[in-house]
């Protein structure tokens, strides 16, 4: 699994400079355009695992690497495990990029502004982007984008990624469509923001971890059902 | 004594194509060459001994373990087997040093200064990147690759394709090294006959998915050899009964008929006025393959 987590980031060094370029871009561009950050972490944190995933599952189809990496001292279901192991550091990469860039928007923000609420740069300092807002923001983003990539990994195994990516969209829409119908009968977005702003946000980002978590180890042990029985 | 590969009525069935019972074997000490037409089925064989793809039937010896796909075996026994497919098959993005790292974590005999000595002498730039790479310099990364970690056992498909002559005898020198230590095999896949001719001990051809041959290449070059026939001394030989009926391979042109003599001494004794030539790899499976047959 460690040969796996080792190519994946490998091959994908100068591909995560660019996510991190880009992120640092469309967070500034958002921050000013929507007044917060919070938005922009969210966005930021949940668009960069889904580039690596499908920038990554890409390099597997040239050159016939996909092939090629079975033949190296790797079982199938290393590479399955390594893969989602990979995203899942990715992710985990994502939050904690997003949250030090944030976080160090809004220290500066807030030096230069001197937190008087006039000022142009009052938008990105603390007033308008709590801490604690721009993290459950930035992990809720997270989860959903898991929820996501435990949808696409095991299309991709199965078809490859030129051929998943016609289903995968479509999938993830509906999974997340029938996730939000479901909970949305008990539990609305004003809810979700409530909850966030109680004593009780800790306990509920906890339960939803854990619950996205073994959503995606699910999704792990059935894409390796999958994955062993694929033909290269 | 076991075998390095040993496959046994081996089969596989796909809409339009099946591998029918195809059996072959490479021993401690020899280079296998594994020729055929394209579709042959030179390729699926190797990706059902490699474990790519499931066997519909026959067996499968690695090292002298039976092996099944996604078996924990084959995955152990991988690190002693190093490959060479058709293409350079690292991701695009990688840089020549970067294959050399992925080495070290994949593989826990992995020996740096080989690949480094393999990478000067193949003149492989270690920060150029694998997409910059010619198809001969991405060829001979590979090898380099598949050499550096003492693997057992190579398998090689297509491997010489695409270098020129000279890189070409660069490699087949490397592989007479490798072949220098003991217990040491190669199966070789190619088209480039040529090659078979300087370095296979024997060659198994295979079309439409069954073995038509499994020779020693001494059997080729040395005993064999093609007949230089006019038209009477064709009838006559076809009328004397030295091939045995259905079995005498041959191919007419404007000149004559070219016959597939598997004994050349044996003919010599019995048509000395027939002019005999020696015989390559090459003509061998051509009139195999493409020979008429009476």
């Amino acid at each position: 699994m460690k040969t796996m987590i080792y190519s994946d980031f490998l091959s994908m060094r100068s591909t995560l400079i660019q996510v991190a370029l880009i992120a640092v871009v469309i967070m500034l561009v958002m921050a000013f355009a929507t007044d917060s950050l919070v938005a922009s972490s969210a966005a930021i944190v949940a668009m960069s695992p889904f580039m690596f995933l499908f920038s990554v599952s890409a390099l597997d189809e040239q050159n016939g690497w996909e092939r090629f990496r079975l033949a190296l001292p790797l079982s199938r279901r290393q590479v399955v495990f390594g893969r989602y192991a990979s995203v899942l550091l990715a992710t985990a990469g994502a939050i904690a990029g997003t949250l030090a860039l944030a976080f160090a928007i809004t220290a500066v923000a807030q030096l230069i502004s001197g937190g008087d609420p006039s000022s142009p740069l009052a938008c990105a300092g603390y007033d308008n982007n709590p801490p604690t807002a721009i993290l459950a923001c930035a992990v809720m983003a997270a989860l959903v984008i898991l929820v996501g990539c435990s949808v696409a990994l095991p299309l991709i195994a199965r078809f490859g990624v030129t051929k998943a990516s016609r289903f995968i969209p479509l999938a993830v829409v509906l999974v997340l469509a029938f996730g939000v119908g479901f909970t949305g009968e008990h539990f609305t977005a004003v809810d979700f923001l409530e909850v966030l702003e109680s004593a009780n946000a800790v306990a509920f980002m906890t339960v939803a971890t854990v619950l996205v978590l073994a959503i995606y180890a699910i999704s792990a042990l059935f894409t390796v059902k999958l994955y062993e029985k694929r033909e290269l | 004594m076991n075998h390095l590969i040993k496959i046994e009525n081996l089969e596989k069935h796909y809409d339009g194509f099946s591998l029918a019972k195809v059996n072959l074997a490479v021993e401690p000490g020899t280079v296998v060459g594994f020729i055929g037409s394209n579709g042959a089925g030179k390729t699926t064989t190797i990706k059902a001994m490699l474990g790519l793809i499931g066997a519909d039937g026959g067996s499968i010896e690695l090292l002298g373990q039976t092996v099944k796909v996604n078996s924990p075996i084959i995955d152990q026994l991988k690190s002693q087997i190093g490959i060479v497919l058709d293409t350079c098959a690292f991701p695009s993005t990688l840089r020549v040093k970067d294959a050399g790292r992925l080495g070290r974590i994949a593989y826990p005999q992995w020996d740096s200064p080989l690949f480094e000595q393999l990478r000067g002498q193949f003149c492989l730039p270690e920060g150029k990147k694998i997409s910059e790479l010619s198809r001969g310099m991405g060829m001979k990364l590979t090898l380099a690759f598949a050499l550096a970690h003492h693997p057992r056992l190579l398998v090689l498909d297509e491997a010489t394709a695409g270098l020129d002559p000279m890189a070409r005898d660069e490699v087949l020198d490397i592989l007479r090294q490798f072949m220098e230590q003991e217990g040491h095999g190669i199966l070789m896949s190619t088209h480039i006959t040529s090659d078979l001719e300087k370095i296979a001990d024997k060659v198994v051809c295979i079309d439409e998915g069954r073995i038509v041959f499994d020779l020693d290449k001494d059997a080729i070059s040395d005993q064999a050899a093609i007949g230089r026939c006019r038209k009477q001394d064709f009838e006559a030989i076809a009328a004397s009964g030295f091939f045995p009926a259905g079995e005498m391979r041959f191919q007419s042109h404007g000149f004559g008929t070219d016959v597939l003599v598997p004994d050349r001494f044996a003919f010599a004794r019995q048509f000395p006025d027939v002019a005999l030539d020696r015989i390559s790899i090459e003509e061998y499976m051509t009139l195999v393959l493409k020979g008429e047959t009476r």
